[in-house]
């Protein structure tokens, strides 16, 4: 009996493998992978938000809301998109909804990344047990770092030493974001070989690229050395 | 009043759903926080046929290049993977009342190419990122040399071997995280807030009208 | 440069040496990374997880001392990049909601973190829709489209989507039968999953309500969470890390402690290339200084 989680697996592992093929040169592979996943990606998105707009709507039309209906002629207002003509209406559906996500975000924004951020600064609050002084440092790391940012004075005498203290401290956070970044990549990269590695029939497929590869090494050495 | 309809209107609707919006989440009035919940659901409705776009626009790129003869294979492939499971998701939906999260055959299509290709795109970025650190990333000065630290002492930290190298990287990795990085990011979300508020008010005062599109006149 | 004596001309070949190094093809590079990777991953090393970190110690001790039947709700926002560093996480998270006997309500904010709360699910309960505590004590709303416009809905009210993902009515179900405000007040905690950003849930959530907000988080977004950190975000994973600590608090040892031999040795390895380029570096810049 034909088991269709193997042509799953097999089709996930060739992915991948074609995907990766680009880290030894751009070839015929990577291209059709990346086409399949940007084809798929999009379709899939497409349905799982057709699905939920529905959910959305149908209670409205269930109780004989059928004004509702015109959220769907809006909706359609998008496809002007394409034209010279009436391209001003794809404009309407825009405006809802970026004004519905402007107004969501504001006031909320305002207090969350404004002021609670401000009070949080100067608070107390320290989970370091390296030195006592975490709060004062931390201010004063925000202080000097918001003025190097400020373009409205030239950065000269006392300016110019608080502002070189103030890029110190966005480095530091330059480099633990880069830290991290590099372990969420790592992290990604282990979960793919695991992959490629332990999931029946995967292995065959990883076998399969090893040939490849080194096919492919030895033509470009050939081809290199004709040439 | 062609300029009324095409451009005046569509910054009247903007600034009025915003502030209606804004309204709803600082004042608690039942008639007016139903009506905002109303709002939300239409603007979530509108907002999934933003997604046609995309269909349409990969579709008729991806025809243009097959009707020139360019990119057969790949074009005919995403145009397959694009439409197939679009479409019989869509009839098991409509006709069978079939979740898409829970048919076999679009779940399928989603564990063998969505999960796989979206997985790899980004593992395929340490490569990038460890080829980037071995030939860039220089200590050349003060500043670079405090971004490599930080980062190094981060690594080591976050990683099993770094506690059994020396039981110091942890507590300092916290004091990196916990201060000076703590005291960036406060100024890159200070900054970005603030960014953000002007961009909103410029956009609904009608001076920013690049979300308009092509020919906002 | 011919001539000069021995000492210029070994201080050529080292030099060379150095400068080859920095010049080596990138897919060498590649190829180690992968070899690096894959030996610990084939022959795991059994290096000790080490300390639990207070981050996700804290998340951790703030479910375990949830009342029963609180309610958490883990917002899904890992498509499958982020799954692998977020979804044992998110496994071990509600295996331990499970066993404290709390509400769980689970959202997807985006189209491709759907399938991961089905699996979550299956993984610890062995069912979804068909296990006897759904919609008594679990609950699945699927995908709600636009992000924070979708939660601050939700938020404002937790019949927002009328149904399940599975299209049965909320108001049918247990889970919802005595809620005294019906909003995000009659929250313990939300917990956001994902690699994208925390404010949008702290600034729908957090402030206006007064729920608590968590994250299981990958590592490209653990030093944005910091500001929030503890006073807003209570406590967070680390990415694999953190989903491996939490993997070893609730006894259950799985993928995310798997994977942190080739996390190890992976660091290592790109330290050392970053050591090496340097040192290729300032020793070429004192030879071409010092003629």
């Amino acid at each position: 009996m034909f088991d269709v989680n193997i042509l799953i697996v097999l089709a996930a592992a060739a992915m991948t493998l074609g995907l990766y093929s680009y880290l030894y040169r751009e070839n015929i592979f990577f291209r059709i992978a990346e086409h399949a996943y940007v084809g798929a990606a999009a379709g899939y998105s497409a349905l799982i938000s057709i699905e939920s707009a529905w959910r959305l709507l149908h209670p409205h039309l269930d109780k004989g809301e059928y004004y509702w209906l015109i959220t769907i002629l809006i909706g359609l207002m998008y496809i002007f998109f394409f034209t010279k003509k009436y391209f001003w209406l794809y404009r309407y559906p825009t405006a809802i909804v970026i004004g519905s996500g402007i107004g969501v975000y504001i006031a909320r924004g305002i207090k969350t990344q404004l002021i609670r951020r401000i009070t949080d600064t100067i608070s107390n609050v320290s989970l370091s047990i390296l030195t006592p002084f975490d709060g004062a440092i931390r201010a004063i790391g925000v202080i000097s770092a918001l003025l190097y940012f400020y373009a409205t004075m030239e950065h000269k005498g006392p300016m110019q030493h608080i502002s070189k203290l103030g890029r110190y401290f966005l480095m530091a956070a330059f480099g633990s974001s880069f830290g991290v970044t590099i372990m969420s990549r790592v992290s990604l990269f282990i979960g793919r070989l695991r992959f490629l590695y332990f999931t029946y029939p995967a292995q065959y497929v990883v076998v399969l690229a090893v040939i490849m590869l080194v096919a492919a090494i030895i033509y470009d050495h050939v081809r290199k050395a004709e040439t | 009043m062609s300029r009324v309809i095409k451009r005046d209107i569509p910054i009247l609707l903007l600034t009025f759903t915003a502030l209606f919006q804004a309204a709803d989440t600082l004042i608690e009035e039942p008639t007016l926080n139903s009506y905002a919940d109303s709002m939300r659901s239409a603007a979530s409705i509108i907002g999934t046929f933003a997604l046609i776009l995309s269909v349409t626009l990969l579709t008729r790129l991806h025809t243009r290049r097959l009707q020139r003869r360019r990119t057969i294979i790949e074009s005919t492939v995403l145009l397959i993977s694009l439409w197939i499971p679009l479409v019989w998701g869509l009839w098991q939906f409509s006709v069978g009342g079939v979740s898409p999260t829970i048919e076999p055959f679009v779940q399928g299509v989603f564990n063998g190419i969505v999960s796989p290709g979206d997985s790899t795109i980004y593992a395929i970025l340490a490569f990038f990122i460890a080829s980037a650190a071995y030939r860039a990333f220089r200590a050349r000065s003060v500043e670079a040399t405090i971004l490599l630290v930080a980062g190094i002492i981060v690594m080591l930290a976050k990683a099993p071997i770094g506690e059994s190298i020396w039981s110091g990287f942890p507590i300092l990795s916290d004091w990196i995280l916990n201060v000076p990085n703590r005291a960036g990011v406060t100024v890159i979300i200070l900054s970005a807030i603030l960014a953000s508020i002007a961009l909103y008010v410029r956009m609904m005062l009608g001076y920013e009208r690049g979300w308009m599109g092509r020919a906002a006149e | 440069m011919r001539g000069g004596g021995w000492a210029v001309q070994q201080s050529e070949k080292s030099a060379s040496l150095w400068e080859k190094l920095q010049e080596l093809d990138v897919r060498y590079v590649y190829l180690l990374v992968w070899i690096v990777v894959s030996i610990p991953i084939l022959k795991p090393l059994g290096l000790p997880l080490g300390s639990i970190s207070e981050e996700t110690m804290l998340l951790y001790d703030f479910i375990d001392h949830l009342p029963p039947r609180s309610i958490v709700v883990m917002i899904a926002d890992q498509g499958p990049a982020a799954a692998t560093e977020c979804q044992p996480g998110m496994v071990a998270i509600f295996r331990h909601c499970v066993e404290k006997d709390l509400r769980v309500l689970f959202f997807a904010s985006r189209t491709e973190a759907v399938p991961f709360i089905e699996q979550c699910m299956i993984d610890v309960l062995g069912a979804s829709k068909d296990h006897p505590d759904y919609g008594k004590l679990y609950v699945n709303l699927g995908f709600i489209p636009q992000y924070e416009i979708g939660l601050s809905a939700l938020a404002a009210n937790i019949f927002y989507t009328t149904t399940d993902t599975y299209g049965n009515s909320l108001k049918s179900m247990e889970f919802f039968k005595d809620l005294p405000t019906g909003t995000a007040k009659d929250w313990s905690l939300a917990i956001y999953f994902g690699n994208s950003n925390v404010d949008w849930v702290v600034r729908q959530v957090n402030d206006p309500y007064g729920c608590a907000v968590a994250g299981g988080v990958g590592a490209v977004l653990v030093s944005r969470i910091y500001p929030y950190y503890p006073q807003q975000v209570i406590g967070f994973l680390t990415g694999l890390r953190g989903s491996a600590e939490y993997e070893v608090l609730v006894g259950k040892p799985g993928s995310a402690v798997a994977g942190m031999d080739a996390q190890s040795l992976a660091h290592l390895a790109i330290i050392v290339m970053i050591i090496i380029g340097n040192i290729g570096y300032f020793v070429s810049k004192r030879r071409i200084g010092g003629f």
